[in-house]
């Protein structure tokens, strides 16, 4: 017994002093070492997926940040009886606004891992090295664009504020390397645009040539040569460049119909066709974010605020303002104000839900989120065809192609302001409640008009500050005005 | 302790010789109180190593010197007797079993010790003190009952987890809970569920298999336990079997719950008079006339109904708890088996608790050197809950926020779908319809061995288990709003192995009678994994099916898993001369796989010192003081409660898309990155009066709290926004008492009385270089979980609007984020404490238990929630918005009903000031018990050895100025937003021992 206690003794007491870092290894299972990530090509291919799944979180794509663009501007109000959520936004209360900061720089980091470490990584081919750098640079361009276009003022409105967002090209990984964890300045505005237009045409070039080769066509719910270009119209129109934005609109016409397994993305003729198709594969959509059923955002869906569907329910928070009804041609003559805008009663309140995202399918917040879409594409080319001099008819074509789709009568041809106020009136009624309207007016140098209340366009409230959990970090981060 | 006893008779054993004899006295040893038999009690001649022990029938037979003058009997768990030699050969001698001699030990870590040898800071509460008590966990009975060990409930729900906070809070982002041992086995606490509202790790124990509680609260007690003792360590040890007559316990009480408080709030009509108050000072009379109307659809107010929400979803809730034990052996094997049965329904409708326990230790001696122990505790319980926190179908909240005028039914007997308002979720449908619960089983089991190396040196190696599986389901109903269109599933199903070996080795020695010697030393390691998977679905076929597996569309598949190591060594040394004066020196040094590769090993040390003054001369034959003695320790202890690979650098999983999963890189590596340490001073004494009949018990502690783990924020373009950095420091201070005093002891009437309070300070030293706060809860110089607000002025009489103070105590009405102040205390609580009296007449004894807690404000979230003077129409209200503003020169503190709370010019009426923090102070009748012990006469007719009969009443009477339904809830910045509120509880029972 003595003999079997001293071995014990000297077993625990070895134990102790000599083996331990052995007795203390663990290991993660949820998680993989890091430096197996970096020569992994799996983990890299993952890493994009990442990105998409994170665009489409609820505080960013997945609701927020589209409600957001509506309610800041003037599409939607507050119903009298709500959940509480968008009412400061509505209000336009100081701060009140997207909130996107930390979702877009973490997806711009994955998209910069992705450009630094695939070289070191073996295994891939050409036309899949193509395809995920061509993937990364087309949401690290997305990413910077609804940053740039959110914390800072359009190029054509800057109001003497120039600075525009940081640009972050670079992932470390090492907390001791001396750039580490590097505290950027913001760059100008003009220089961010410069950045997300060079980062589509690289996305367009080798999506471009990943398509050409018989890499399996994963559009519209992953990045496209024709998402690229499209994207890049709607930049260049932002930007005011009318030339390059009526390009890129062309380019991207050309291109369409597009093929994918999953659909024929092409601009819809046919109106019953374009009504029905809303929240499930529109063939419409050039680039949108998917849910599978077990992704669904559920009650933080987009579908759950802007309506209250009789059987998946819903909030149902968001009616559209009477400025944007009386927009609409004729009323509800306007097929789009008939289909895509349903009159309900919630609380005694008599209100209208937007129907884009109308519970296609059998579960809450399955709807597809719709980013991209020919009409857009078409409605950029009007727009900058009609900053052009001697561009007004093609104009004029382009806005009927997308108004007389309806079924209304074509517009008698316009020109100048009448043709431009025309073409602003179409793209509101057509991309109501999808994100674009904030942004629309701030680009347009226009005034936010809600009843009695007007927000100028240079308003300080319309552009969001940066977080202050930035610039209490980062010193060289000067926050916006009056912020 | 019992073992050291144990040990103590073999060394009698192994000592006594044959020496030359004279005579042979024989005898027989019985209980004092039933006089049954006692076997097993050493009988030995005082001054000589001479003994023997008793024999099953309880006799004796023992050859004594002729010179021998005095016999002693000692037995576990009797008092130790001496007697004189009769002249005569035949004895008999009763023993009376003695609770007190139990008091006076204590379980410091790996050994035990008289608690008058004890030099550091501990604390005990006996299992006679909690017992039979409506409790589902021993925790919730450790409240109130100890100084420096604050109990705090999470929540009232049966079986929830709880909060307990040994010398205050200790850590701003590792965790602040105690380390738990019982009986050895160092076991995971706090709340154990993933999806479910709350479920009490710690629940698995029946509180009344308790024998003792013992809390380490200092450093140097602590030490021993290294890394993870920095919040203290509660030791629990649950009874065992004594030898002698096998002893039958019956336990049986029932009973039922019911809430303490109810919520006033406003009528139909009141909420319609202010809806029109409303509309009529926002858009004038002709839209208030026809508004109101419309959007109730009818004029006639008076004919609306008028349901009570509280009543609808609060009930009485059954109680009823079983409990049998068995415990006896012999002078070798000794046993105790009991199991029970707990159901505890709870005050808000389909809540409950259901737990059955087994629970044996064994004990045997194989021969004189050898000894096994061993104990297992199986438990299974489950709970059925609601929703909790802001969701709307938490019946909490409903009870308040529900609108009065639609009440829970159609007509036609079917549930009300739609209810009026923004809470149009029918709770009562949801509770009915869906099932949401939690199942645990818990396995802990402790197998040791002990063996006597020399009369001086023990060794000690035991190895330890616990094993927990827990399944949570929640099936949210097709039939109802929350579960359109086709009823929801979920399953979360976790699993928890933790096992630890440690050896020992106790040497102990007495040398020239007057130095004393106490040496340990040991190693132990500890693995901790746990995993577990959830899934889920939707659609399923029809409500009858409530299944995974029956839904058509999978959703929310995830895993987990998390594993952690320690391996440490310790070693302790304590000195004490001639019963004066004790010096002890502990260190432990352990390694953890949580922490960075540069940092993972620490060491903890400690030292303490006693002085017994009541031993000196001076007072050495004082009639007044019979114990007195001074403490003062320093010491180290760490803090591991963090995650389990914060130093690691990772790349995690980041979503799925498009039938793909997503990853990214997760975390970088911080190889630098070690334990949160407690550094602190303990200065105390203990006092004891007139023969032990008063006995107090003070300490003033200092515990600085450094290396804590913060959060450094990175720019976020760095592709991460925090890393971990041990840098922090705060500084909490206290004073504690206990006082127990026999008040009254004459003829048949006794009066006890036990008090404590304790005091805590805390304050914030040192964030990140460079840093004065984080948020405004944590500042540097003030104690953590500050109050940073708005300042409420109340209404403007002339016009009813709120008002404000801004920043140089002017009134504002657009108050900005500058204006706000610091309110004077923070969400903790800085006192607390207990005062337990118990009479005793005769055979009826009545014992009353209170307890307070204070100095700290709560959020009132519901206040806030539903003070809104009926200036939105979609819930209910607090009644006190009755109360307002209505025409110039009223005074009042509720706004002018205004159509959206936001009265031009003036900011919000909703917005959250100071009015919503009230004092959280409170003393509350914790347990009020009137008992009454049948007589010997009845017993003996009936064949039992006792019975007693016992009513019960828990949170009889709570003083509290808070106006929400309970100040007992832990602190937080969402106050008590939903939260499950406390129960009064009434019992009766009976405990019966054959």
């Amino acid at each position: 017994m003595k003999r079997l206690f001293l071995y014990i003794l000297a077993v625990s007491a070895t134990a102790t002093t000599v083996s331990c870092n052995k007795l203390l290894e663990t290991n993660p299972k949820e998680s993989i070492d890091l430096n197996i990530a970096t020569k992994s090509k799996d983990a890299l291919k993952a890493t994009i997926i990442s990105v998409y799944a994170s665009m489409r979180g609820s505080g960013y794509y997945g609701r927020d940040f589209i409600v957001q663009c509506e309610v800041l501007a003037d599409n939607g109000e507050i119903t009298s009886s709500n959940s509480n959520r968008f009412v400061s936004e509505a209000n336009n209360q100081p701060r009140a606004q997207v909130n996107i900061w930390n979702a877009c720089y973490v997806n711009i980091f994955r998209c910069n891992y992705i450009m630094k470490y695939i070289d070191q990584i073996k295994g891939f081919t050409e036309d899949e090295k193509q395809q995920l750098l061509g993937e990364a640079h087309f949401l690290r361009a997305y990413n910077y664009f609804d940053l740039v276009r959110s914390y800072a003022r359009n190029p054509r409105f800057m109001y003497d504020f120039d600075l525009g967002v940081p640009i972050v090209t670079d992932a470390i990984l090492d907390v001791t390397d001396p750039a580490f964890p590097g505290y950027p300045a913001r760059a100008k505005v003009d220089e961010v645009y410069a950045q997300i237009v060079k980062d589509l045409d690289s996305a367009e070039l080798k999506l471009g040539r990943a398509e050409a080769s018989s890499i399996t066509q994963i559009a519209p719910f992953r990045a496209s040569k024709l998402a690229a270009v499209a994207l890049n119209s709607r930049v260049k129109l932002y930007r005011g460049d009318w030339a390059g934005a009526e390009a890129s609109a062309t380019s991207a016409i050309s291109l369409m119909p597009f093929n994918s397994p999953k659909l024929k993305v092409e601009f819809v003729s046919d109106s019953a066709t374009y009504m029905s198709k809303w929240g499930n594969l529109h063939p419409e959509m050039i680039f949108g974010l998917s849910f599978e059923a077990y992704e669904s955002l559920g009650t933080d869906a987009i579908q759950y605020i802007y309506y209250k569907h009789p059987i998946l329910g819903g909030y149902g928070d968001i009616t559209a303002r009477a400025e944007l009804l009386a927009d609409y041609y004729g009323g509800t003559a306007d097929p789009r104000r008939r289909s895509l805008i349903k009159q309900d009663v919630k609380s005694s309140q008599i209100v209208y839900y937007c129907l884009k995202w109308p519970g296609a399918k059998p579960y809450r917040g399955g709807d597809d989120i719709m980013l991209i879409r020919a009409s857009e594409v078409y409605l950029n080319r009007a727009e900058a065809r009609a900053m052009q001099p001697g561009k007004e008819s093609g104009a004029m074509d382009d806005l009927n192609k997308v108004h007389t789709r309806t079924k209304l009568a074509p517009i008698a041809a316009l020109t100048g302001d009448d043709l431009t106020k025309e073409i602003w009136r179409e793209r509101r009624i057509e991309l109501a409640f999808e994100g674009h309207r904030l942004f629309d007016l701030l680009r347009t140098g226009r005034n936010i008009v809600k009843g009695a209340t007007t927000i100028e366009n240079k308003d300080y409230r319309l552009v969001a500050p940066i977080p202050t959990t930035e610039t209490d970090v980062n010193k060289n981060l000067k926050p916006n005005p009056f912020y | 302790m019992k073992r050291v006893l144990l040990l103590g008779v073999c060394l009698l054993l192994t000592l006594s010789g044959v020496f030359a004899q004279n005579r042979v006295i024989t005898g027989k040893v019985t209980d004092g109180t039933d006089n049954s038999p006692l076997p097993g009690v050493t009988v030995g001649v005082k001054g000589t190593n001479l003994g023997t022990i008793t024999k099953p029938d309880g006799s004796f037979s023992l050859s004594i010197p002729a010179n021998a003058q005095v016999l002693t009997f000692t037995f576990v768990g009797y008092e130790k007797k001496e007697m004189p030699i009769p002249s005569g050969n035949q004895l008999l001698v009763k023993l009376l079993s003695d609770q007190k001699s139990l008091d006076e030990f204590v379980v410091t870590g790996y050994s035990v010790k008289r608690k008058r040898d004890v030099s550091g800071a501990v604390t005990s509460v006996q299992g006679k003190d909690i017992e039979n008590r409506p409790v589902q966990s021993f925790d919730r009975a450790m409240q109130g009952q100890m100084a420096g060990v604050q109990v705090i409930a999470n929540n009232g729900i049966p079986g929830g987890a709880l909060s307990v906070r040994v010398r205050g809070l200790g850590s701003i982002n590792a965790g602040s809970d105690p380390l738990y041992i019982i009986d050895g086995v160092q076991v995971n606490s706090g709340d154990n569920t993933r999806n479910f509202p709350s479920s009490n790790a710690l629940a698995a124990l029946n509180p009344d298999d308790i024998e003792t509680i013992d809390v380490l609260k200092d450093p140097a007690s602590a030490s021993i336990y290294g890394a993870q003792a920095a919040n203290g360590v509660v030791i629990i040890t649950t009874k065992k079997g004594k030898a002698g007559k096998t002893n039958v316990t019956l336990g049986v009480y029932t009973g039922y719950s019911e809430r303490i408080k109810k919520v006033d709030v406003l009528t139909t009509q009141q909420l319609i008079q202010l809806a029109y108050e409303s509309r009529l000072n926002r858009y004038g009379k002709a839209d208030a006339d026809s508004w109101v109307p419309t959007l109730f659809g009818t004029t006639k107010y008076d004919s609306l109904p008028n349901y009570d929400w509280q009543n609808i979803l609060f009930r009485k809730g059954i109680i009823q708890n079983y409990e049998l034990g068995i415990n006896g052996g012999n002078e070798k094997t000794t046993f105790y088996l009991s199991g029970s049965l707990n159901r505890s329904e709870g005050q808000v409708i389909a809540s409950d608790f259901t737990r059955g326990t087994m629970k044996l230790n064994l004990n045997h001696k194989v021969n004189k050197k050898l000894e096994i122990s061993s104990g297992i505790l199986l438990a299974a319980y489950k709970q059925n809950g609601v929703n909790g926190a802001g969701t709307f179908t938490n019946p909490n909240r409903g009870g308040i926020l529900l609108w009065p005028g639609t009440g829970p039914y159609n007509e036609d007997g079917t549930y009300n779908q739609n209810l009026f308002g923004a809470y149009y979720i029918n709770p009562l449908q949801q509770a009915n319809y869906d099932s949401y619960n939690a199942r645990n089983l818990k396995m802990i089991g402790n197998l040791g061995v002990i063996y006597s190396i020399t009369n001086s040196l023990t060794y000690r190696g035991t190895i330890n288990a616990e094993y927990g599986d827990v399944k949570e389901h929640r099936f949210t109903d097709p039939r109802t709003p929350d579960g359109a269109p086709s009823g929801r599933v979920s399953d979360y199903n976790s699993e928890l192995l933790n096992w630890q070996t440690n050896h020992t080795l106790n040497f102990n020695h007495v040398f020239n009678d007057v130095h004393k010697v106490s040496a340990l030393i040991g190693t132990e390691y500890r693995y901790n994994v746990s995993r577990g998977f959830n899934t889920g679905g939707t659609g399923v076929p029809s409500y009858e099916f409530s299944t995974v597996g029956s839904t058509a569309v999978p959703t929310n598949p995830g895993s987990f898993y998390g594993d952690w190591k320690l391996l440490s060594g310790f070693g302790q040394l304590s000195y004490t001369y001639d019963d004066r004066y004790t010096v002890t020196g502990t260190v432990r040094r352990d390694g953890s796989s949580r922490f960075g590769k540069n940092n993972r090993y620490g060491t903890f040390p400690s030292v303490s010192l006693m002085w017994r003054a009541s031993k000196e001369a001076f007072l050495a034959n004082s009639n007044v003081i019979s114990d007195l003695k001074f403490r003062v320790s320093y010491g180290q202890t760490g803090n591991s409660l963090i995650g389990n690979y914060p130093s690691r650098q990772l790349f995690g999983l980041g979503g799925t898309y498009e039938g793909l999963p997503g990853a990214a890189p997760s975390a970088l590596a911080v190889p630098d990155l070690s334990w949160e340490s407690n550094q602190s001073y303990n200065f105390g004494f203990d006092l004891a009066l007139l023969k032990n009949r008063i006995n107090l018990t003070a300490d003033y502690f200092i515990a600085d709290r450094k290396n804590l783990l913060l959060t450094k924020p990175l720019p976020i373009t760095s592709g991460f926004g925090s890393i971990q950095q041990n840098v922090g420091s705060l500084r909490n201070q206290g004073i504690e008492f206990e006082l127990k005093t026999v008040n009254f002891d004459a003829g048949d009437f006794r009066w006890e009385t036990k008090f404590n309070v304790s005091s805590v300070k805390n304050k914030v030293t040192k964030l990140l270089p460079g840093q004065d706060n984080i948020g405004t809860a944590i500042v540097i110089g003030r104690p953590i979980n500050s109050i940073f607000t708005q300042k409420w002025a109340g209404i403007n009489p002339a016009d009813g609007r709120p008002m404000w103070y801004d920043t140089l105590g002017n009134i504002t009405y657009q108050p900005v984020a500058r204006d706000r102040a610091y309110l004077p205390g923070t969400l903790d609580p800085t006192w607390y404490g207990g005062f337990i009296n118990e009479f005793t007449y005769k055979a009826f004894s009545l014992r009353v238990f209170l307890q307070f807690s204070g100095g700290n404000y709560l959020l009132n979230q519901d206040a806030l929630f539903s003070s809104r003077a009926g200036s939105t129409v979609d819930r209910n209200q607090y009644a006190s918005q009755w109360r307002r503003w209505q025409k110039p020169g009223d005074i009042t503190d509720v706004f002018k009903p205004y159509y959206g709370g936001t009265i031009p010019g003036t900011s919000s009426a909703y917005s959250l000031s100071d009015r919503y923090y009230e004092k959280g102070d409170y003393a509350r009748i914790k347990d009020i018990t009137l008992a009454y012990t049948l007589p010997k006469k009845v017993l003996r007719q009936w064949g039992l050895a006792y019975a007693r009969i016992y009513a019960t009443a828990a949170n009889f009477h709570t003083w509290s100025n808070y106006s929400g339904y309970d100040p007992e809830l832990i602190n937080g910045t969402t106050g008590d937003f939903g939260i499950y509120p406390q129960s009064k509880q009434y019992t009766v029972g009976i405990n019966v021992n054959f």
